[in-house]
């Protein structure tokens, strides 16, 4: 179970995401969507260990085969972070490296064994369909081609959590449908966070929805059609009204 | 294991790319035309070839780590890759051991290059006759000094690359570092003991290079730049943790 409890992180008196509440057990899939600059980067960069929560925790327990719990908190070493597999927004990557050697390196990152490397490597591009690209620099790649090496990147070790901000940006639709396969794939078995503007898009592989508003997570278990209905501005006279 | 696959990363990008290539041959065509006015004006001095190659080396040695070690965390910065770094798990101290390793390695393929350069100098460029006075003692005490001191710039440039958002300034806020703090700290030693300022020269460590080539072997100097890099090391791992605190990656 992924646990937000009251996280918050705040850049500035607006910025940033406050008190944040959230459980994701395993097998679920959380669409996270608001407008822009609602704080939802800053709510998976918390999910992530990317960043530190200034107040509150974000706590991951695992349960082993012979049924014992082991909690990591995302604020205390390193452990939490080996379950993680996080794609940013922008989806960097290193330009100059080929496609393999770049994932090879990532992977020895996370601390795989190196007899179980190579594996993981054909793994995560046979599942996104770059075995064809392996040998191509990643910088010379297009932009929906890079974001399927940082998808794959986030999959290397088929994570527990896997935080991915705004997957679908810049992506075609026949790659978007792709990547929905891959996450609901590795989604029945982590906790899978996904950031995005329109619920629409997030549908073919979320389960619920939670809603960032102006900081502030203020709904956890919204369906796609009443999170559409939240994020689409109402009409003057209707505001008017209320 | 992390560490050497940081290392390896680190340092072949620094060396493959015109990033680390240019500046390495810049600094080595600068050193070398200073190598030479130095070889003019000693002749007919007593003035040792590994003195004249350990001051030469030493002048173009700020101006390449700073080069080297201002890319460090400035690059990842610029291509968003700052907030993937803090979510792996890795050590904070791997990353900046990293990134100053690889600037220090850039640095001694320097130090060798202008090895070769003196050589290739001293054996077809002087005239058959000339006295060359000279020790492969003295070459080996000057190259201690110059990896002690490139090890300092490195650290230096480093911990300065975590704090700026664009590779021009982290190289001047590094390079002023580097050429300022020595004589700052013997300037601040000066006034807490009571020694003339006099007594230290501009450019200290440079100048100390010359008493390694001559055979001198200054401690002081030697565990100086070793602990000041070691000091810069450990407050750049501390400022990388600090970052992830505040996130001003943004």
């Amino acid at each position: 179970m992924l646990t937000l409890d009251d996280a918050t992180f705040l850049y500035d008196a607006t910025g940033g995401i406050r008190g944040a509440n959230l459980r994701v057990s395993p097998g679920e899939t959380v669409g996270v969507v608001g407008a822009n600059g609602a704080g939802k980067s800053t709510l998976l960069g918390l999910a992530a260990a990317a960043l530190v929560p200034q107040s509150g925790t974000v706590t991951l327990a695992l349960t082993d085969l012979a049924g014992r719990t082991r909690k990591c908190r995302s604020d205390m070493g390193i452990g939490y972070r080996r379950h993680v597999g996080y794609m940013t927004e922008l989806a960097p990557v290193y330009g100059e490296m080929r496609v393999e050697a770049y994932l090879r390196f990532r992977t020895l990152l996370r601390g795989e064994r190196i007899l179980r490397v190579r594996r993981r490597v054909m793994e995560a591009m046979d599942r996104c369909g770059l075995m064809g690209l392996r040998r191509q620099t990643v910088g010379r790649l297009s932009l929906g081609l890079r974001r399927r090496v940082a998808l794959a990147e986030a999959l290397l070790t088929m994570p527990s959590v896997l935080v991915l901000d705004d997957p679908f940006a810049g992506v075609d639709a026949m790659m978007r449908a792709e990547f929905a396969t891959v996450i609901r794939e590795v989604g029945a078995r982590a906790h899978v966070l996904i950031s995005g503007h329109d619920p629409e898009l997030l549908e073919a592989c979320c389960t619920r929805f939670a809603l960032v508003e102006n900081g502030a997570l203020t709904e956890t278990e919204l369906d796609a059609r009443t999170a559409r209905e939240r994020l689409t501005p109402k009409p003057a006279e209707e505001k008017g009204e209320a | 294991m992390v560490f050497w696959t940081i290392l390896r990363r680190e340092a072949f990008q620094l060396v493959r790319s015109v990033h680390g290539l240019a500046p390495l041959f810049l600094a080595l065509a600068g050193a070398g035309g200073l190598l030479v006015w130095f070889l003019y004006r000693a002749e007919g001095t007593a003035t040792s070839l590994p003195a004249i190659w350990g001051l030469a080396t030493a002048f173009g040695l700020p101006f390449l780590a700073a080069v080297a070690a201002s890319r460090g965390f400035t690059q990842d910065r610029e291509v968003g890759m700052l907030r993937l770094m803090f979510s792996t798990p890795v050590r904070a101290r791997y990353w900046v051991l990293g990134k100053v390793l690889a600037a220090w390695i850039l640095c001694m393929i320097y130090v060798i290059g202008m090895g070769v350069t003196c050589w290739v100098l001293t054996h077809w460029a002087l005239p058959a006759d000339a006295q060359v006075p000279g020790l492969w003692l003295g070459f080996a005490l000057a190259t201690v000094a110059l990896a002690a001191q490139a090890l300092l710039w490195s650290g230096m440039g480093t911990l300065v690359s975590l704090f700026f958002r664009s590779s021009a300034s982290t190289f001047l806020i590094s390079l002023l570092s580097c050429l300022l703090a020595p004589p700052a700290f013997c300037l601040t030693v000066s006034m807490a003991f009571g020694r003339p300022i006099t007594q230290w020269p501009l450019f200290p460590l440079q100048m100390s290079v010359l008493d390694y080539a001559g055979g001198l072997v200054d401690v002081r100097m030697l565990m100086g730049c070793l602990m000041g890099a070691a000091v810069v090391i450990y407050a750049a791992g501390m400022a990388f943790d600090a970052l992830r605190l505040c996130a001003t990656e943004r």
